[in-house]
């Protein structure tokens, strides 16, 4: 049983570093269309002056 | 005997077994022990205090009833069926706040969301490798505990609870412990509150196997780049969606938590005045004098509470070690200058292990400011714990344990 735990634990903690890794992921892909959508309206402003 | 029978505060420890009236004495002991170290603000005063007064008056205050049975006013977490409930709703002044509050985990989610609506999650999003790397070990204690706890003789479920502690997160561990381990949720609850209090003077003691010149590096904050609010605001709803659906088990918590993020990130300023002030302090308040009070001496007298007692240690110090060499291998692989001590943050004490961080590091060289860099881990702690805590509960409680489906009964 003790041993049966330990692989329990090391399994939520393999689940737990890939949901941890989606979430990184989550955070760098909001990064990305935030950033572009920033480049889009900056350049919409340009257009409009020009 | 019959001027006694007036106070029947004392009255009771003469009818009371040796062992009972004995434990009575040290609850009151220990509970003007905690309302001292609270005054002295050495413990948290804000759980500690309230929980103290309640230890000191549950304890004092057993009277003798009709029937001749002993018993309080304060609760009766036994009432089983809904007419024995319905009584002690009437009688007992904190048997609303438990009942309502307490046995399906509300408590914890109120204060979830007050603490959502504090926190600042720019670190996270500047820099989320960083935080989440730190974050994922420092949860060493969290994974560890879980197999020592079964080696020293508590079942999975109760293993899984305690192990909670290493999360360092005090209502996390109450929501954990009351959905794994309803009969111990108490003690669990109350050793890891007075061990998260500890953590302030113990982990200072803890890094000091970083080398000094590790300890005293500076980081420049300066050059953490700006976060979008829209980017955080996305981030809150994206997240909160993403792991409900993964942990439906957990799904009150992550809502909670979110709900009061992405309150605060929105701008929505009378909901945040209202979840970090009335809601966050009332719930807190309630929490800790509730507690305070469910401890009587039952609690004590259970066999398990001293295996409670040495396994919440291990769980923080395991943690504890997890987050410091967290630090010392992203200090290898950091191209910028980075400071080891953040890691220890990684336990996800918000704001106590971030302010340890630089507290210590300001101890070895003045000029070294860690603590923008250390609410990074901080915040992602939370996280890494929130998603334990739901393999936990999907792993030993509910219908259909998932342990029990992999390795049989």
């Amino acid at each position: 049983m003790v041993l049966n735990s330990l692989l329990f634990a090391f399994i939520a903690y393999g689940i737990m570093m890939v949901i941890a890794a989606c979430v990184a992921a989550i955070i760098k892909g909001i990064a990305l269309v935030v950033q572009r959508g920033g480049k889009r309206a900056a350049a919409g402003t340009d257009k409009q002056e020009g | 005997m019959l001027v006694l029978q007036l106070f029947q505060g004392i009255y009771t420890f003469f009818l009371n077994e040796p062992a009972i009236a004995g434990g009575r004495v040290l609850l009151i002991a220990l509970g003007f022990l905690f309302a001292y170290l609270s005054y002295k603000k050495i413990l948290e005063p804000l759980i500690m205090l309230p929980m103290g007064i309640g230890m000191i008056a549950v304890n004092g205050g057993l009277m003798m009833f009709e029937a001749g049975t002993m018993g309080n006013l304060f609760i009766n977490p036994l009432a089983g069926n809904v007419e024995e409930l319905m009584y002690y709703l009437q009688i007992d002044f904190l048997q609303p706040i438990y009942t309502f509050t307490f046995s399906n985990g509300l408590i914890a989610c109120l204060v979830f969301m007050g603490i959502g609506a504090i926190t600042d999650i720019d670190i996270l999003l500047a820099k989320p490798y960083m935080s989440l790397f730190l974050a994922v070990c420092a949860e060493l204690g969290t994974i560890l505990t879980l197999p020592i706890a079964m080696s020293m003789g508590l079942l999975p479920n109760e293993a899984a609870a305690i192990a909670l502690v290493g999360g360092a997160d005090g209502p996390m561990v109450l929501y954990g412990s009351i959905m794994l381990a309803r009969d111990l949720f108490v003690p669990i609850t109350v050793v890891a509150y007075v061990y998260l209090g500890v953590c302030y003077a113990g982990y200072p003691l803890l890094v000091k196997i970083i080398p000094r010149r590790l300890r005293a590096v500076e980081m420049d904050w300066r050059s953490i780049p700006q976060v979008a609010p829209g980017a955080k605001f996305a981030f809150a709803v994206i997240t909160c969606g993403f792991l409900c659906l993964l942990f439906p088990v957990a799904a009150p918590l992550f809502a909670s938590f979110f709900v009061g993020l992405a309150i605060k990130e929105a701008g929505v300023l009378r909901f945040v005045e209202f979840l970090s002030g009335p809601l966050l302090y009332g719930a807190t308040f309630f929490l800790g004098f509730t507690l305070g009070a469910l401890l009587g001496v039952d609690i004590i007298l259970n066999s398990k509470v001293l295996i409670l007692l040495v396994l919440g240690i291990i769980a923080l110090t395991l943690s504890g070690l997890g987050g410091i060499t967290g630090g010392m291998i992203y200090s290898k692989i950091s191209k910028e200058p980075f400071n080891p001590l953040v890691g220890i943050a990684a336990v996800s004490c918000i704001p106590t292990t971030a302010k340890v961080a630089q507290k210590c590091a300001a101890a070895v060289n003045k000029k070294a400011m860690i603590l923008p860099f250390a609410m990074g881990p901080c915040v992602a702690g939370v996280i890494t714990t929130a998603i334990l805590t739901g393999i936990y509960i999907s792993g030993f409680a509910g219908e259909m344990p998932i342990f029990y489906s992999i390795f049989g009964s």
